[in-house]
């Protein structure tokens, strides 16, 4: 008890005194290991040493790099040609465009704001001038940005899989249907919403001269997810293979990349680095000496006393998400309460991938929720709009998302279909 | 969100001398070669690693020659070895840049006259915490040297490698302390951290 209420107390100083997390959760760490453990405190750099040598973590630099060369070059605006060439005959085409657009490229960078910003700078123009309204366009695009982060290769589900021992490979599985599922629902939601506008005219032509361009952009995640699984290559291994890929459709074909903007990818991902991974060891680190403490088994038997029903455990755990992602950052959202959750769903006989997925999920809804939503913060800056305007163009796909998470929560094969 | 009026603030805070702003800069661009070039390392090994197996191993067989060890010796344990130099040199650009994630749940719970005080603790704190964990880290290279600890496959001492470790940490604990004494050399925080 006073163990719990001494770090309690750190945590609130840490927060008043303006602590990074990373300090936060050092503080956290040396705290259980005095409280609790031997008072060893070079354990925890011990522990930070072991947890950064696995192999799977350089897939994240990798996907982040890939992304980036990707991003650089026109890959965006030739995938948004051949989306438009398909879709524009439609009611709404442009913003099923723009939604599936969102789709592939999240498939290619792996990060909502990139595929946001990427996706949106096309397309916003685009989307107002064929008279779509401004609440329905922002919040379009910012929705759509979101799905980099469930559809395959996602950084978060690579994270979720390194804290709590589950194969990327089954994540990333398990993150294309309800990426499909969410892509079809806003798909949806766009054609209803704007089945007034005029419709444009499906040109063969037009879709042949899109797809000659963009072919080399739409081949990307086919070689990533074929690679991984055909069983040809580790995710890490696909993860490089993307990057050769990357470079050289940049490089020699597109030719829309130069060695300075490389460079700039490269110091991009490098920050990411120096941000990212010492926090991953320190949270695994942290992790490790509350699992040797039975911290996440004792809360476990602790809350199977108040709730025995899976359901009512599966609905508090969808509220305490969707609030901390109002609240946190995805990375350390998951590196926090991923370790402590999981051994908790399992108790409740959640398969750890299914909730993988629900977790991932409520963090997407986090995206665009104030106060922290990064897709509405940076939104501000990107399309020089009032933070007010952007969280009502947001609500309507926030709703959307919910009900996306709840039929996936009720009907789990749409996540574990592929696996099994 | 951030409340510091930057306005505000600017009027209570020291300039740093020119010198301390030159050492920071050509410390931060050494940091970023350093991490650079780690990632560029860590690109460069696994794609090597994936080309030799895929392409040149099928290559050797179909041409009845030997094709060697099958794969880059090592390339998976050197690139973790690059990854933990390239992060840790990237605390020290994270601190740089205010990249370090930073929750201001609390930043309004004081007024704003008191921001240039609490932000002088906040960097002295951190960067006390830094300069401990700068020492355990030490001690844990040390102790690799000392016990004569081998890393598997390359068979190599890592103590050289985990030198990064306090180094990062130093690095980052002492750009604090300069931030505490002149906070115009510290950087401004992402409205969205």
């Amino acid at each position: 008890m006073i163990g719990t209420l001494i770090i309690v107390g750190l945590l609130l100083a840490c927060l008043i005194l303006r602590q990074p997390v990373m300090i936060i959760l050092l503080v956290i760490a040396a705290t259980v290991h005095l409280v609790w453990g031997h008072g060893q405190l070079d354990y925890i750099i011990e522990d930070m040493w072991v947890s950064l040598d696995k192999k799977l973590i350089l897939a994240i630099p990798m996907f982040v790099l890939c992304g980036g060369v990707m991003t650089k070059g026109s890959t965006a605006k030739r995938l948004i040609n051949i989306a438009s060439a398909l879709t524009g005959h439609l009611p709404g085409g442009l913003a099923v465009a723009s939604v599936l657009s969102c789709g592939v490229f999240a498939a290619i960078s792996g990060s909502s704001i990139v595929t946001m910003l990427a996706i949106g700078s096309v397309m916003y123009p685009a989307l107002r001038e064929a008279n779509y309204s401004n609440r329905f366009s922002l919040g379009i695009l910012m929705a759509g940005g979101t799905m980099g982060i469930i559809i395959p290769p996602s950084i978060p589900l690579i994270l979720y899989g390194l804290v709590t021992d589950t194969s990327i490979g089954d994540l990333f599985l398990a993150g294309i249907g309800p990426g499909l599922l969410i892509l079809f629902i806003f798909s949806a939601y766009a054609i209803w919403m704007n089945r007034h506008l005029p419709r444009g005219t499906f040109n063969w032509g037009r879709l042949f001269t899109a797809f000659k361009e963009g072919v080399w952009a739409v081949l990307m995640p086919v070689i990533l997810l074929g690679g991984i699984y055909s069983g040809y290559f580790s995710a890490t291994e696909a993860a490089a293979v993307a990057l050769i890929y990357a470079l050289i459709v940049e490089f020699f074909i597109h030719r829309d990349l130069t060695l300075r903007e490389l460079y700039d990818v490269v110091l991009e991902t490098s920050k990411l680095g120096g941000t990212v991974f010492p926090l991953l060891a320190i949270a695994l680190s942290l992790n490790l000496v509350l699992t040797e403490q039975r911290v996440p088994l004792m809360m476990v038997e602790y809350v199977q006393t108040y709730i025995s029903s899976p359901l009512a455990f599966i609905l508090i755990v969808n509220v305490l998400l969707i609030a901390a992602g109002c609240l946190l950052p995805i990375v350390e959202a998951i590196l926090i309460l991923a370790p402590l959750l999981v051994p908790m769903a399992e108790a409740y006989g959640y398969d750890k991938v299914l909730f993988g997925v629900i977790m991932i999920i409520n963090l997407e809804i986090g995206f665009l929720t104030p106060p922290m939503g990064l897709n509405l913060l940076v939104a501000m800056s990107a399309f020089k709009q009032k933070f007010g305007e952007l969280v009502a163009s947001a609500i309507p796909f926030i709703l959307l998302l919910m009900v996306s998470l709840a039929i996936i929560t009720w009907q789990p094969w749409i996540a574990t279909g592929l696996i099994d | 969100m951030n409340s510091t009026d930057p306005s505000k603030l600017s009027s209570s805070i020291n300039k740093a001398p020119a010198a301390i702003m030159t050492m920071l800069k050509v410390w931060h661009r050494i940091e970023c070669w350093v991490a650079v070039l780690c990632f560029v390392f860590i690109a460069s090994v696994l794609i090597l690693d994936v080309v030799y197996r895929e392409l040149y191993g099928p290559l050797m067989d179909w041409l009845e020659l030997s094709k060697g060890s099958g794969g880059f010796f090592g390339a998976q344990k050197l690139a973790i070895f690059a990854l933990v130099i390239g992060s840790f040199a990237g605390i020290g650009i994270a601190t740089a840049t205010g990249s370090h994630l930073v929750p201001q749940i609390a930043f309004s719970w004081f007024p704003p006259r008191w921001n240039s005080i609490i932000n002088r603790i906040a960097d002295i704190l951190t960067g006390v915490v830094f300069l401990i964990t700068a020492w355990y880290g030490l001690q844990f290279a040390l102790t690799t040297k000392e016990f004569g600890i081998l890393a598997p496959v390359i068979n190599m001492s890592p103590w050289i490698v985990q030198l990064i470790i306090p180094l990062g940490f130093i690095s980052a604990g002492l750009r604090y302390f300069i931030f505490a004494i002149w906070q115009s050399a510290r950087p401004q925080l992402p409205e969205f951290s």
